[in-house]
């Protein structure tokens, strides 16, 4: 009986490491175009941040009322994107979520892309980058932007750590079974499998180390988003000063998170063959995490213009009647309907729940996250509550130039081209785990 | 007979040119407003340049405008300045031109605009004579008074009392100028007038207030500034907030609590990261 059981794990082990290991054989080419479109797409950023060093920040549509930009809108948005990797190898994982094991290196791998590229942002958004050394040095503690870059610098940290302690083994896996891999991956291999044989006393490490990163992460994650609605509540403006925004932007980042996760599920899933593990079963799941996530992002939306709309007090009254009415409302309206009330009502049917339906459902989550995140920081930095006199006309609108939406773009191709490269690079689904779960506990600890 | 083609079609072509040459047509007029201003320290021209488009005049950036003295010669030229977005610039004096400025009884100063491939020219002109603005601060019974007299000296010496002169009341503050006393107040057939300022306006730390009495945008006179710091305000307490541990404070004088609290945040969370790198060095060694 024993030895039947052991044949049979032996065999689904093998399968899952032929799998799951295929896509990373040096004969895959695979996404050799896409890669090469997102070069160039970075190329043509990196030839306006070049105009923009030169010029000036003159270059972009920024003036003295609408400072932040789309720059700090794409930033909120990344951080956002980010949260993912906590939601998967955390929240899902500490609860006994077993169905999402298959989308923890997925998570992971979009976490750190994406803080990455926030990161890179912040120092875009600066006039001289050349001094972001000052914020370190002269920085005061006091301020939320240095709590910003200490939260970035540790969540990033612990994103790293996260996925490389969940690859040790499976990078053990490539070590031994990627024999044709090139000579560098194959040291790469080498080098980061920390010498693995899944010994019960590395073992035991590993689990003990994975529980103490899965429950630092939390409060880490929810302090990075936290932080970041902070640089808008303890700034006096419209819109911003409210109590509410610190959940309202974790519940909106972990949905983005969600919608993020099932557009990669899709690609990863037909690009590389793997619909026996990212299955329609596993597309149900999320949809129904997504509708979960969303009923509580509507929630925290309602408390956030309720209150204003129901005063209508001054210049936050007027901020109001532009997202309402105003010039802003076309846009306002789209994301709330499309990118927020229809997910969910779609959603909640099962025929919903299919991966196509949910590759667009995914989508339109996504561009309404990324134009939330524009009327959050746009609309109320055109209403200062200290007008300026006579101020120039073209300080009361706001149209990004050719400019920053090439450094905007070239920002979403550079996570989406770290994205490529980990996956080109790594097991895309954690073999070690799939194995423990499916096919009965690893080898080394039932014998 | 081919150079007599040659010419035709050349003249031809040279009367259709105009038909396609942008410039000309589509040169746009512009206004230039100029004004003078005059003080102890300093004599400033103010250029204001308005450009037609679409049918309004709207304030012209980025035009180069030159200013000469007396008339419009090389040698006379004081310097050029580039309006602002806002239409607007403005010229000081070097302390050479300001000196030759004083001793001149009526000066003539020109704002020009060359034509460029977007700007019809244009030139304006304003005269300044000399003036004397005399500012006496007394208190009289309590009351605080500043008496003005505005004359003029004729080219024997004496002087004329100048009636209907404007003159405006303001105390210096950090953004812009605070007015006190009447909006209107003009001189009497003596060149006298008098305010009675206020007594409850802050002054600095002890008291000090900067007044300054001006004539402004005269026609004769363009505008003049006499100005005195004198102890007629209310000494204000100005608690240094920087050397205070709060919230708005320097770096270095963060409230203890912030500093414990986050300090403590940042050792732990680090603390365990270390930790845990440590234990992959070990599980490194224990695999060897």
């Amino acid at each position: 009986m024993v030895k039947e059981k052991l044949f049979l794990n032996d065999q689904f082990n093998q399968k899952v490491e032929k799998d799951l290991l295929a896509h990373l054989l040096p004969h895959k080419k695979v996404g050799n175009i896409f890669i090469f479109i997102l070069l160039a797409i970075i190329l043509v950023g990196i030839y306006a941040y070049y105009r923009q060093l030169r010029y000036g920040l003159i270059v972009t549509s920024m003036r003295d009322y609408t400072s932040w930009g789309v720059y700090i809108s794409n930033f909120v948005f990344l951080v956002a994107i980010s949260l993912v990797g906590s939601l998967f190898s955390s929240i899902l994982k500490l609860s006994k979520a077993t169905w999402s094991t298959p989308l923890t290196r997925i998570s992971e791998i979009i976490a750190i892309a994406a803080i990455i590229c926030a990161s890179v942002i912040i120092i875009v958004d600066m006039g001289r980058p050349d001094r972001f050394i000052n914020v370190l040095i002269h920085g005061r503690i006091q301020s939320p932007i240095i709590w910003d870059v200490i939260i970035i610098t540790t969540y990033l940290t612990i994103s790293v750590l996260l996925l490389y302690i969940s690859l040790i083994p499976d990078l053990a896996i490539c070590r031994d079974k990627l024999t044709d891999a090139p000579r560098w991956k194959k040291w790469f291999y080498k080098v980061f499998s920390i010498n693995w044989h899944g010994t019960p006393e590395q073992n035991n490490i590993l689990h003990k180390v994975s529980f103490m990163l899965s429950v630092m992460v939390i409060p880490v994650a929810f302090a990075i988003h936290t932080v970041t609605s902070w640089l808008f509540s303890t700034t006096w403006r419209p819109g911003w000063d409210s109590t509410n925004l610190g959940p309202y932007f974790v519940s909106g980042a972990l949905m983005a998170g969600a919608a993020v996760i099932i557009g990669a599920m899709y690609f990863i899933r037909n690009a590389l063959n793997l619909k026996d593990y990212l299955t329609d079963k596993l597309f149900d799941h999320m949809g129904k995490l997504l509708v979960l996530l969303s009923l509580v992002y509507l929630y925290f939306n309602i408390n956030e213009y309720l209150g204003p709309a129901f005063k209508m007090v001054g210049v936050e009254g007027e901020h109001i009647i532009e997202l309402f009415f105003g010039k802003y409302a076309s846009m306002y309206w789209l994301v709330q309907v499309f990118g927020l009330v229809l997910p969910i009502v779609v959603l909640v049917f099962a025929w919903g729940r299919k991966p196509l339906p949910m590759l667009i459902i995914s989508i339109l989550v996504l561009l309404g996250a990324w134009f939330k995140r524009f009327l959050i920081v746009i609309p109320s930095l055109q209403h200062p509550y200290l007008p300026i006199q006579d101020v120039d006309e073209s300080y009361r609108h706001y149209i990004p130039s050719w400019e920053e939406w090439a450094i905007t773009f070239a920002s979403f191709a550079g996570c989406l081209l770290i994205i490529t490269f980990l996956v080109k690079l790594l097991p895309v689904i954690p073999i070690w785990e799939t194995k423990k779960e499916e096919g009965g506990e690893p080898k080394q600890l039932e014998v | 007979m081919r150079a007599i083609i040659v010419t035709l079609i050349g003249l031809i072509l040279s009367g259709f040119s105009i038909l396609f040459d942008p410039s000309g047509e589509d040169k746009a007029p512009v206004r230039v407003y100029l004004e003078s201003f005059r003080n102890a320290e300093m004599h400033q021209l103010s250029v204001r340049v308005l450009s037609k488009t679409e049918k309004r005049y709207l304030p012209a950036a980025g035009v180069e405008v030159f200013l000469y003295s007396s008339e419009i010669i090389d040698s006379n030229l004081l310097g050029t300045i580039v309006t602002a977005s806002n239409g607007q610039g403005t010229y000081t004096f070097s302390p050479a031109q300001f000196e030759s400025a004083e001793k001149t009884k009526v000066a003539k100063y020109f704002a020009v605009i060359h034509e460029n491939e977007n700007l019809k020219g244009k030139e304006t002109a304003i005269s300044v004579e000399d003036v004397n603005l005399s500012v006496k601060y007394i208190i009289e019974d309590s009351i605080k008074q500043i008496y003005v007299n505005v004359t003029e000296t004729d080219s024997t010496g004496n002087t004329i009392p100048q009636e209907d002169v404007q003159i405006k009341f303001l105390v210096e503050r950090p953004l812009s100028p605070l007015p006190v006393g009447d909006e209107y107040n003009t001189t009497d057939e003596e060149g006298n007038v008098s305010m009675e300022f206020p007594d409850d306006l802050p002054g600095d730390t002890e008291g000090n207030l900067k007044i300054l009495v001006r004539i402004v945008e005269n026609e004769k006179y363009g505008s003049v500034e006499v100005s005195k710091i004198i102890k007629w305000g209310i000494p204000i307490f100005v608690s240094d907030k920087t050397i205070e541990r709060s919230l708005w404070a320097s770096s270095a004088n963060a409230p203890i609590a912030l500093l414990i609290f986050i300090n403590a945040l940042i050792l732990a969370v680090w603390g365990v990261i270390f930790y845990i790198v440590n234990k992959l060095f070990r599980i490194r060694k224990i695999g060897i």
